[in-house]
């Protein structure tokens, strides 16, 4: 039986006051439901939760730690709910009274403690730059080559991050890394809920890149990018932020990077927080576009309807059961197309088509390239 | 018997559908030959829904939604308006009238237009007589 609800004015003016606000905006109409991913793969329903909240029933669900932060929902809501900013509101809260699950938890408590979510010891982050000529960082360089986390240890990613670098001494772009010093953007801490880690990584971050006089980064990774570019902000960091693919489309534009000929088929993932969260769609296309030989085919849903590869928010860091992973799904999209490479240009989307590719035995089907690794081909 | 013309409508949640309600509240009396099927939005109507009417026997189908620039979901009509503009040809090369497919915008507000409009659209199904004996067959 159903039984009548009074609403929890408190907690809902504790998610409001934690940036919740357009949250009393939504009619229910459903749109986001339709939207969201999730929906795809299980059952889901995100109307249903903000209902809830309106009500001020936060419960601990695992719907609230489902959201991958793909700003899908977002982009479309004709009421202008931010609902990623509802559900950090939610996630904080959980945060607050010490309901964080356990995956996240160590993620978070590695970030804080030892500088990356993995907690791998920090006097290993340049060993992805063995063998390589890379400077550390000083006044007057033109770019602080931020690295980030996954492309630092994850040994996949480590191929991107040295393809990047390759490409940045040949076109004889001044640029420095901060080496065994450099920490977490954040990321993942903020996106999980944990603002006080968050708060703490950012001002460590920023002390840091002031000290060092840096005025100009790269960012390897998207979430970087978005997260240092938008979030330090809030801190009283405000830097010039760059994503990788921007710069390598300035470099091919001036002709300091003249790409190989490559004759491929290829098709381009939009990563969310480069895309959806940034309105990057152009620069990597463009990189891409300026391969001779290259075709790029474009998946159904592309662009700023681009099916989230299901890393982010947090995600990257739990275990999501193999039925309901998105970068399979995308990946038999990719492999609908014809194409012989699915290209992106995230660290958390490279890994998570690579599984994939692994998972479901595709591995002489299609392979997985960051729009860099083309370019030193 | 004498035959009754037999109507889907398809309704929006937002407009159309609260307009039918409307039209109930304040007792606008409109014939009983519509059946009315609750969609979330116009836009939410498939082509395929429609032939499905037709096919199952419907002598006409009528599709409402909010006035253009209303929408709920900000585009769903305009995308409603060029499917039925796009069925409308359809309907002719296979063989079935267009005139039994319309669509209509009612707002919410609308009771006693949403009365009109199906009184006007029963009266004009029925001149055109059964689907099949009315298109000759």
């Amino acid at each position: 039986m159903s039984e009548a609800v009074r609403p929890f004015e408190e907690v809902l003016d504790e998610v409001v006051k934690e940036g919740g606000e357009s949250l009393n905006l939504c009619y229910q109409c459903g749109l986001c439901s339709g939207t969201c991913p999730w929906g795809v793969v299980r059952d889901f329903n995100l109307r249903k939760m903000l209902r809830m909240v309106q009500l001020g029933l936060v419960e601990e669900s695992d719907g609230i730690w489902l959201c991958t932060t793909c700003k899908a929902c977002v982009d479309r809501c004709p009421r202008g709910v931010e609902l990623i900013d509802v559900i950090r509101s939610m996630r904080r809260m959980l945060v607050g009274g010490g309901m964080i699950p356990q995956m996240q938890r160590s993620a978070v408590s590695n970030i804080v403690q030892e500088g990356n979510p993995w907690g791998n010891p920090a006097e290993e982050r340049m060993d992805w730059a063995k063998g390589l000529d890379v400077r550390r960082y000083e006044k007057g360089m033109d770019y602080l080559l931020f690295v980030g986390c996954a492309p630092s240890y994850d040994p996949r990613n480590q191929k991107v991050a040295r393809a990047l670098v390759e490409i940045l001494s040949k076109a004889e772009v001044s640029f420095g890394v901060l080496g065994n010093e450099e920490r977490c953007c954040g990321d993942s801490a903020r996106r999980i809920g944990d603002e006080q880690a968050f708060g703490t990584v950012a001002e460590r971050n920023i002390a840091k890149f002031q000290e060092m006089g840096v005025e100009r980064i790269v960012a390897i990774s998207p979430h970087s990018y978005h997260t240092m570019k938008n979030d330090y902000k809030e801190f009283g960091g405000e830097f010039e932020v760059v994503h990788h693919t921007q710069l390598l489309a300035e470099l091919v534009d001036e002709g300091k990077v003249v790409p190989g000929r490559l004759e491929k088929r290829v098709t381009y993932h939009d990563p969310c927080y480069l895309g959806r969260h940034n309105g990057i769609y152009e620069e990597p296309r463009k990189v891409l576009e300026s391969i001779p030989g290259l075709e790029l085919v474009e998946m159904e849903r592309t662009k700023d309807f681009s099916l989230c590869c299901g890393g982010g928010g947090g995600r990257f860091w739990t275990e999501t059961v193999a039925e309901e992973r998105f970068s399979n799904l995308r990946l038999e999209e990719a492999i609908g197309t014809g194409a012989e490479v699915l290209v992106t240009a995230c660290p958390f989307c490279v890994s998570n088509f690579e599984d994939s590719t692994k998972s479901m035995g595709e591995e002489g089907r299609i392979v997985v390239r960051d729009v860099v690794e083309f370019l030193i081909l | 018997m004498s035959w009754e013309p037999s109507i889907l409508v398809f309704c929006c949640n937002w407009c159309s559908y609260t307009g039918a309600d409307a039209a109930g509240i304040s007792r606008y009396q409109y014939p009983p030959n519509v059946q009315i099927v609750r969609v979330m939005c116009s836009g939410r109507v498939d082509p395929g829904f429609v032939l499905r009417a037709f096919h199952k026997g419907a002598d006409g189908v009528l599709v409402t939604g909010c006035h253009l620039g209303d929408c709920h979901y900000q585009t769903g009509n305009l995308q409603a308006e060029k499917r039925v503009e796009m069925l409308k040809v359809l309907l002719d090369q296979l063989g079935i009238q267009s005139d039994r497919l319309g669509l209509e915008w009612i707002s919410a507000a609308e009771g006693q237009r949403f009365a009109s409009v199906i009184t006007d659209f029963v009266s004009k199904v029925r001149g055109l007589g059964p689907l099949n004996g009315g298109e000759g067959l």
